[in-house]
């Protein structure tokens, strides 16, 4: 298990699986229920993934980004501003997602 | 209510400003593209607030604050306001920042039950007790994640069509305390703004105004800022029971399933429709949506209630000629008198 990134506790929670990366919108279109939402930020496009999340990382944002609040709001694992979640992770990559500790591992 | 002693205020407003911008961290604002612009706009906003507060001075806080829905959104145009006079560079007196900041903070004062500049504390509401009784005279919905999805599809909706002033359409409540059980409530409201968005397409299927959310823990320990933000460490997924309310109607779990789609269609399509939107329509429509806070004033003095000099300067196209980012997260600064320099220290803009 290696240790890939460290962000801002969005909220806490501790989980894995697969992530997939939301590089542009149609990405939304193939997001899987239970899969782990990795991207830069997020727009009230992700509406429909958002409920489909297992667990949520972004590249930047606060405690008060869509992301963090919607995670509270879904009782899901969130770990945002980690800067570069969308280069160091790929679409398929296993990961653990720590929100406990504001970690992102690569299993 | 009295406004209490002005300094004192004035601190706890820039500090509970500062709080909630140091939470927001890094971050895209909604919509991309033309709301950065904000920054820029701002002064010219601040001076057209400053002329609508002038023209209301006659009439009691009271009157002001009884048509104001969300002290949130006043809490934000406060902050457009505050940055705006920073981004005036100090061609703003003393006096008439005083006044400004002073006259939201006691509308706000007024609205709130509990503290207005406490930037960590619960977010109870007048009557708000009234609204859990009436929800325990209902049958409750089963529970389920659509409830939980109610939820977010309201907030990102709110979102998709009042873009960063997203507390015009929805605020989140309480705890309120009941015979051993907490409360929150989750409302979500105007969500067919027909005067702001006049293209039906905006609404996509919607056939309902609002909708109310009350759930049910036996212990629940939340806190909001003033943006309505709220933090907690409570597991509020999972409440005891919950009630559902669509135009004032409880609804059973189909209806739920129903409104969720409703709304999560309705979303994309509000995104979609305003990507269509120019960079300058967009900072337009942001001008709007921040302006209409003041919108339900308008009717005390009859008048004009267009935000002008923000107008002018954005047909001027002098957008980017304006532009200077400012970031929230930087401090107040006494002895540069609301210019931003980063300085670690929270103090009183205020004090000369």
């Amino acid at each position: 298990m290696e240790l890939i990134l460290e962000g801002i506790i969005g909220n806490m929670g501790k989980t894995k699986g697969t992530a997939k990366v939301i590089e542009k919108e149609s990405d939304l279109d193939e997001f899987k229920e239970g899969q782990i939402l990795v991207s830069k930020h997020t727009t009230p496009l992700y509406v429909i993934a958002f409920g489909k999340a297992k667990a949520i990382v972004t590249d930047i944002g606060g405690l008060t980004a869509h992301a963090a609040i919607l995670a509270r709001e879904l009782g899901i694992p969130c770990v945002v501003g980690t800067e570069k979640a969308t280069q160091i992770i790929k679409t398929g990559d296993k990961v653990l997602v720590d929100a406990n500790e504001g970690k992102i591992y690569r299993l | 209510m009295q406004m209490k002693e002005k300094s004192i205020d004035f601190e706890r407003c820039a500090n509970a400003l500062y709080t909630v911008d140091k939470n927001i961290g890094k971050k895209e604002i909604w919509p991309p593209a033309g709301a950065k612009d904000i920054y820029a706009y701002s002064s010219n906003l601040a001076l057209d607030l400053y002329g609508v507060l002038k023209k209301l001075d006659e009439y009691p806080v009271k009157v002001l604050a009884d048509k104001i829905k969300s002290a949130a959104s006043l809490w934000k145009l406060l902050s457009f306001s505050i940055n705006g006079m920073r981004n005036a560079h100090n061609k703003w007196d003393k006096e008439k920042r005083e006044f400004v900041v002073g006259k939201i903070l006691s509308v706000i004062s007024e609205k709130k039950e509990t503290d207005p500049y406490c930037e960590t504390g619960e977010n109870p509401l007048k009557g708000g007790l009234s609204l859990v009784k009436n929800a325990l005279a209902e049958k409750p919905i089963p529970n389920s994640h659509k409830t939980v999805e109610l939820k977010t599809s309201g907030w990102l909706y709110a979102e998709s069509i009042y873009y960063m002033m997203h507390d015009l359409g929805a605020e989140t409540h309480g705890p309120y305390a009941l015979d051993g059980k907490k409360y929150l409530i989750h409302d979500f409201y105007n969500l067919k703004p027909r005067h702001i968005w006049p293209d039906a397409r905006y609404f996509g299927d919607l056939n309902f105004e609002s909708v109310r959310v009350v759930s049910e823990y036996r212990e629940i320990s939340i806190t909001f800022d003033v943006f309505n933000n709220y933090h907690t460490k409570t597991d509020i997924s999972k409440p005891e029971r919950g009630w559902v309310f669509v135009d004032g109607q409880p609804i059973d779990a189909e209806k739920l399933s129903e409104t969720v789609n409703l709304l999560q269609k309705a979303t994309v399509q509000a995104y979609k429709t305003t990507m269509e939107l120019s960079k300058i329509e967009r900072a337009k429509k942001n001008i709007e949506l921040v302006w209409s806070v003041t919108k339900p004033w308008k009717e005390l003095v009859k008048k004009e209630w267009k935000p002008k000099n923000t107008q002018e300067m954005l047909t001027s196209k002098r957008v980017k000629m304006r532009y200077e980012k400012i970031g929230f997260l930087k401090k107040f600064n006494v002895s540069l008198d609301l210019q931003p320099t980063g300085t670690e220290e929270l103090v009183n803009p205020f004090e000369s």
